[in-house]
């Protein structure tokens, strides 16, 4: 798959069905803009807002229910942004409102006779005029349902526009878009989530060229192994604070290198359900620390939750490492009491008169198994 | 409404038409072309209803002034589709018509 395959696939992903909760069969195309926002025109929406309705977004074989959390109405700029709860492990796109004539652009949608997704290309005719800019394009069929549709630049790898209009369905005189200028004007809490999302989530800007990365001004700062670098998920209890600190300080290199991520429950942001991002990074951890104390070995939580997921997925996409910190009794019963700990004479690291030289030797474990799961499939 | 090969001419389509109450249906309408925007919507099929209303409630009043001992018109509508709006198109009394409408009056006896 080339590259521009790559970011039109990851386009597919990005857009959803949003349909009329009355009428299923009056429905348009929105895309998500940032975690659990989506995307799409005012017009499509325009009959679940003056009943004071949710939507149905159908997204990824799923149905979903969206509230109309903004709405700027027609003829213009016909603008809305939905708001799902709790559906967050999505791609999202990256807006960038850059277009020059006859750029050539993209654009995915679930139209009228293709109701699973249907791709359109067209190539940019210009803007109409202030104050109430319209991308103009043609080439390519607008059909009915395109609406709210993604209109991506593919020389800039952004998505610049919101189709909104068609000029003649059943030709290719193409149609027009909301710009994204408009947009970032409409919604201006958008620039500070789309920043967010990418400087997290790094899907687009892995799927982009060199020329494209240029283009958006996003070539610095894009870590080059963050594509494969090793999650590393630190399951702890709060009583073994301090020690679970001390180890992300040794494992600080592998980070800043970028050969790692890393999560554990102090990441969580305010607002956040923590079980739920707890089981999220449970299942995405590559390599997953039981930083084991008597305490650990008490929680409830931790054997329940975390050390139950942890032993499921080991050995199979995930490989769990306990690590001794304090002494503790009965270690060999407990379920991960057959697996591997390090520091390797299963002195625990509370017991080396030198704690540092126990870091390490546990950092150095570590960073060879970071090692080997980047290693290329053989 | 059909060419020789039996499809729908291709400046016709298929839209979606909906009642006040919510009841929706398709009809064949003509296209007429125009901008419009792209959300997969349901015509709303009064406005139609309410163009053949005004039209018949004109040619009566005309009748009225007039006053003939009897008259009748015939008119034919075809649907058409501009802009994404549904309209009445009143076409000659051809085979396109969705659908023909005769309207009678008679001069009420004086007694």
């Amino acid at each position: 798959m080339d590259s521009l395959e790559q970011l039109q696939s990851l386009l597919h992903l990005c857009t959803a069905r949003v349909t009329d909760p009355k009428n299923p069969n009056e429905r348009g195309t929105g895309f998500f803009v940032a975690p659990g926002f989506i995307l799409t025109c005012a017009h499509v929406v325009e009959n679940a807002h003056s009943s004071k309705m949710a939507v149905s977004v159908q997204w990824a074989g799923q149905s979903y229910i969206a509230k109309i959390g903004r709405f700027r109405d027609k003829p213009y700029p016909d603008l809305a942004l939905l708001k799902i709860d709790d559906l967050t492990n999505h791609p999202c796109v990256y807006l960038h409102q850059e277009v020059r004539v006859g750029d050539d652009l993209y654009s995915y949608g679930y139209t009228d006779k293709y109701p699973d997704g249907d791709p359109t290309t067209f190539v940019c005719e210009g803007s109409t005029n202030e104050p109430q800019p319209l991308l103009k394009f043609k080439f390519g069929e607008v059909r009915a349902g395109l609406s709210g549709g993604p209109l991506l630049n593919q020389r800039t790898g952004g998505v610049c526009g919101v189709v909104k209009r068609t000029r003649g369905t059943d030709t290719v005189m193409g149609g027009r878009a909301i710009p994204i200028s408009t947009v970032f004007r409409e919604f201006q809490e958008l620039k500070e989530l789309q920043e967010q999302f990418h400087q997290q989530n790094r899907q687009w800007y892995d799927s982009l060229m060199t020329e494209q990365r240029k283009v958006l001004g996003i070539e610095e700062g894009v870590p080059k192994n963050a594509a494969n670098a090793v999650e590393i998920f630190y399951s702890y209890v709060e009583e073994d604070k301090d020690m679970a600190e001390r180890l992300q300080k040794h494992l600080i290199l592998l980070k800043r290198q970028e050969l790692i991520t890393d999560w554990h429950s102090g990441k969580l942001a305010p607002g956040e359900k923590p079980s739920e991002q707890i089981k999220k990074h449970l299942d995405t951890a590559k390599i997953i620390l039981l930083l084991i104390s008597q305490d650990f070995m008490f929680s409830e939580h931790h054997d329940t939750v975390e050390v139950k997921r942890a032993m499921e997925r080991h050995n199979k996409d995930a490989i769990v490492i306990p690590v001794l910190l304090r002494p503790t009794n009965d270690l060999d019963k407990a379920p991960f009491g057959k697996l591997l700990a390090i520091p390797r004479n299963h002195k625990p690291i509370s017991k080396w008169s030198d704690k540092d030289e126990a870091f390490v030797e546990v950092a150095r474990e570590i960073r060879e198994v970071v090692e080997r799961l980047r290693l290329p499939n053989p | 409404m059909e060419d020789e090969s039996g499809s729908a001419k291709a400046n016709t389509q298929i839209v979606g038409a909906k009642l006040a109450d919510g009841t929706t249906f398709y009809v064949q309408a003509r296209t007429l072309g125009g901008e419009a925007d792209v959300g997969i919507k349901f015509a709303s099929f009064e406005k139609v209803a309410k163009g053949m209303e005004r039209f018949a409630e004109t040619l009566a009043g005309a009748w009225k002034k007039a006053e003939p001992s009897k008259a009748s018109v015939e008119f034919a509508v075809e649907f058409a589709v501009e802009s994404g709006e549904l309209m009445a198109l009143f076409v000659n009394g051809s085979t396109t018509a969705s659908m023909k409408i005769t309207l009678e009056w008679n001069k009420p006896s004086s007694t």
